[in-house]
């Protein structure tokens, strides 16, 4: 049926409901509407573009075993993005790679103190700046943040999950969401006012 | 300041605080000048990155060789070792089947001389009733296989004395 029918001018719906039938065509019509998308959030998690890609394609598998648990009750490219986040955080926990604090008593243990590790950045770190130049400080400022800080940073500000679905997909408390949410904003305002400072003495 | 808190300004800026813990809070920042601050200083950062956004990537490779490896994965190709499991499967196959013929050609004559057998008596039966002046014998019989699957038809001459098997090979 779908060999010679086309999706392209589908409502999202209509793809979407095709493709839960077991319909390949109207899956790929979801992949090429929503693949760069997918893969923008697989990199702002891994950082690493073959990484990302191999993630985004997992996801993409992932999702189509997956698409009877999509019910509409959020946008498709939103349950896609959850999948994809859920992916990543997977691989990076198989990985065994965080190597961020997991508490504020943690941090204070080790470094002696919030204040004294993270000083609060107290103006703009990015003021001046145009928007493109902004995203690409922004994305520079990421890649440096640890891949734990970095995923709720992620989840949080640009996916804008609740405290509790993050703490779901990262098998926490509530609590070390709150404190991983604090820790990895002060990180990045840090990060982007060195990064602004060292730009301009260059 | 008490990282306890900072982390409930933020909880309050991200709308995760209860109305009860908004309300204590909002008390507090209305008391404390620098708690007011800080809470200015995290919400211009937060709407700073929302507002900013992130930087635009686009898949690095094709549509099409991105898709390849998902389509390859959703609907796999038979795999050559898959493949080779059939082709074995094939041959044993027909090995077996080799015997399948000769095995049911011999199995179809140890049923007609079983048949005969019987016929036989029957007949013996019939003459010592004395109801053969009744019946006349026919010059042959066609027995009617019983065994329809079996794929054979055979013909008794009693005049010839000669049997005749019929064997169908389907």
């Amino acid at each position: 049926m779908s060999a010679d029918f086309s999706f392209e001018d589908r409502e999202e719906t209509e793809v979407v409901s095709a493709a839960k039938t077991g319909d390949a065509v109207a899956f790929e019509e979801l992949v090429r509407r929503h693949g760069d998308k997918i893969f923008r959030r697989a990199l702002s998690m891994m950082r690493d573009e073959n990484t990302a890609l191999d993630m985004a394609q997992l996801a993409w598998i992932k999702a189509w075993n997956r698409l009877s648990q999509f019910h509409g009750d959020s946008s498709f490219a939103t349950w896609m993005t959850r999948v994809t986040i859920n992916v990543c955080l997977d691989h990076i926990r198989k990985a065994k790679r965080w190597k961020f604090a997991e508490s504020i008593e943690e941090m204070d243990e080790n470094s002696g103190g919030v204040e004294r590790k993270l000083p609060v950045v107290e103006t703009n770190p990015t003021e001046g700046l145009e928007r493109e130049e902004l995203k690409k400080t922004i994305d520079r400022a990421l890649a440096q943040l640890s891949e734990g800080h970095r995923a709720v940073i992620v989840m949080h500000t640009f996916e804008e999950m609740a405290y509790k679905e993050i703490a779901e997909s990262m098998d926490c408390s509530i609590g070390t969401v709150m404190s991983r949410i604090f820790y990895a904003r002060r990180n990045l305002a840090s990060i982007l006012k060195r990064m602004l400072e060292e730009d301009s003495q260059s | 300041m008490n990282e306890k808190l900072v982390i409930q300004i933020q909880a309050y800026l991200d709308g995760e605080l209860s109305a009860e813990a908004r309300l204590q809070l909002l008390a507090r920042l209305e008391k404390d000048s620098e708690a007011r601050e800080l809470c200015d200083s995290l919400k211009a950062e937060q709407g700073f990155l929302k507002d900013v956004g992130e930087n635009s990537h686009e898949l690095p490779v094709a549509h099409s060789y991105f898709w390849k490896a998902i389509s390859d994965e959703i609907q796999p190709h038979p795999s050559p070792r898959n493949e080779t499991r059939h082709k074995e499967a094939a041959v044993a196959f027909q090995r077996w089947s080799a015997w399948l013929v000769p095995g049911g050609v011999i199995a179809c004559i140890a049923l007609v001389v079983f048949q005969k057998g019987v016929l036989d008596d029957v007949l013996d039966g019939i003459k010592s009733t004395g109801k053969k002046a009744a019946r006349v014998a026919p010059s042959f019989h066609e027995i009617d296989s019983q065994q329809q699957n079996a794929g054979f038809i055979s013909f008794r001459s009693e005049s010839e004395g000669v049997s005749v098997v019929w064997i169908s090979n389907y």
